[in-house]
């Protein structure tokens, strides 16, 4: 289906991370939202576990990128500037949480989401046994990281499961890489600490 | 060996920036190697659940395409820059407006005095000017709006004898 956004494509650019340019140009806007879309849905949905609100904050996301795209100035990738907004939106959302009774109230609950994702992953295993303690790590390691204080979380986020550099969080979170590392010590150290994991060899 | 990695060793091998001792140490120590892969296991599931929540069918993906494409602005930066412009520029217009009205409303009130006259004349209207502007600038209501300001200066003396009585 031809839309007004889809109808701004040009020819596609490589998959995966989207190379640094100097600028974003609005004819170029459809194939960024194609490529980073996932990426970033994904990203707000294990930051703040809503998908909803995830779906929201990536619409968000685009729409602030959109405005602001004449001051990208190409000294990072645009999935990292993407990651840029996205995090400070993350963060605007937990300031401003009057909506969190009627979310809970209407919204998915995520529990059935995170017992879907379980699930899942369990389907990928050979092995009941090694499914049985990939679910069993996954809701002792999310439970940590669920408590992790919200730049933290979000740098384990980013390390973890989008597997970014140091340097990329960095650039994504603002922060030293120094202090990106400190992070990312005290998170695998709550980790590793708080929950019990288990060998599965 | 006694000594195990502790959690600060273990999160650099994590990190790939283990040192060689610490990469030495894993080598040799089956217990560490163990706790390590634990780690990576762990950290594994979380990554693979993490991208199963993220799936959505392709339907999704459209959709969210299709509201970003509903919330995009009308026009692009080209197109928004020149409005930008104009409405500055209306500003400047109306602004200069008003400061053409208000200068001959000052170059009124300029009377020669008696003992002014000839070149001296032109010297003292000048000062006059000058200070009218002074005055006109320092004044706390514009000129065009001391009629309404004075409607309500009467309107709220009138409100505070009402309530008085």
């Amino acid at each position: 289906m031809e839309t007004a956004l889809t109808s701004m494509a040009v020819a596609p650019r490589a998959a995966g991370r989207t190379r640094a340019v100097s600028g974003l140009r609005a004819e170029d806007f459809d194939e960024t939202v194609r490529q980073n879309q996932g990426r970033i849905f994904r990203f707000l949905m294990s930051l703040l576990r809503d998908a909803d609100t995830a779906d929201t904050l990536t619409q968000e996301c685009f729409l602030r990128a959109y405005r602001k795209r004449a001051s990208f100035r190409g000294d990072a990738s645009i999935s990292t500037w993407l990651t840029r907004i996205a995090i400070n939106l993350a963060a605007d959302h937990r300031k401003n949480r009057r909506n969190t009774f009627w979310s809970r109230l209407f919204g998915r609950n995520h529990a059935e989401d995170s017992e879907a994702a379980v699930l899942a992953v369990a389907d990928a295993q050979p092995s009941a046994e090694r499914a049985l303690i990939a679910g069993e790590q996954y809701a002792a390691v999310r439970a940590v990281v669920d408590e992790l204080p919200p730049r933290q979380k979000a740098v384990f986020l980013l390390r973890f499961v989008d597997e970014m550099s140091i340097q990329e969080i960095a650039q994504a979170t603002g922060l030293e890489t120094g202090t990106v590392k400190s992070h990312l010590h005290r998170a695998l150290s709550a980790v590793r600490q708080k929950a019990s994991l288990r060998s599965t060899t | 060996m006694n000594d195990h990695l502790n959690n600060e060793q273990l999160s650099a091998a994590l990190l790939a920036e283990a040192n060689a001792s610490v990469a030495a140490h894993l080598a040799t120590c089956k217990e560490c190697r163990r706790e390590l892969e634990s780690i990576r296991t762990a950290l594994a599931a979380v990554r693979a659940e993490t991208l199963a929540l993220g799936e959505r069918p392709a339907g999704f993906w459209r959709e969210q395409r299709l509201a970003i494409a509903a919330r995009l602005p009308a026009g692009n930066e080209l197109e928004t820059r020149p409005l930008a412009w104009a409405a500055s520029l209306s500003m400047v217009a109306l602004v200069a407006a008003l400061l053409v009205q208000s200068v001959p409303s000052i170059q009124l009130q300029v009377r020669p005095t008696p003992a002014s006259s000839g070149v001296s004349v032109s010297a003292d209207s000048d000062h006059e000017l000058l200070v009218d502007i002074a005055r006109f600038t320092r004044r706390d209501v514009p000129r065009a709006l001391e009629p309404a300001t004075l409607i309500a200066q009467e309107l709220h003396r009138a409100a505070g004898r009402k309530s008085d009585r």
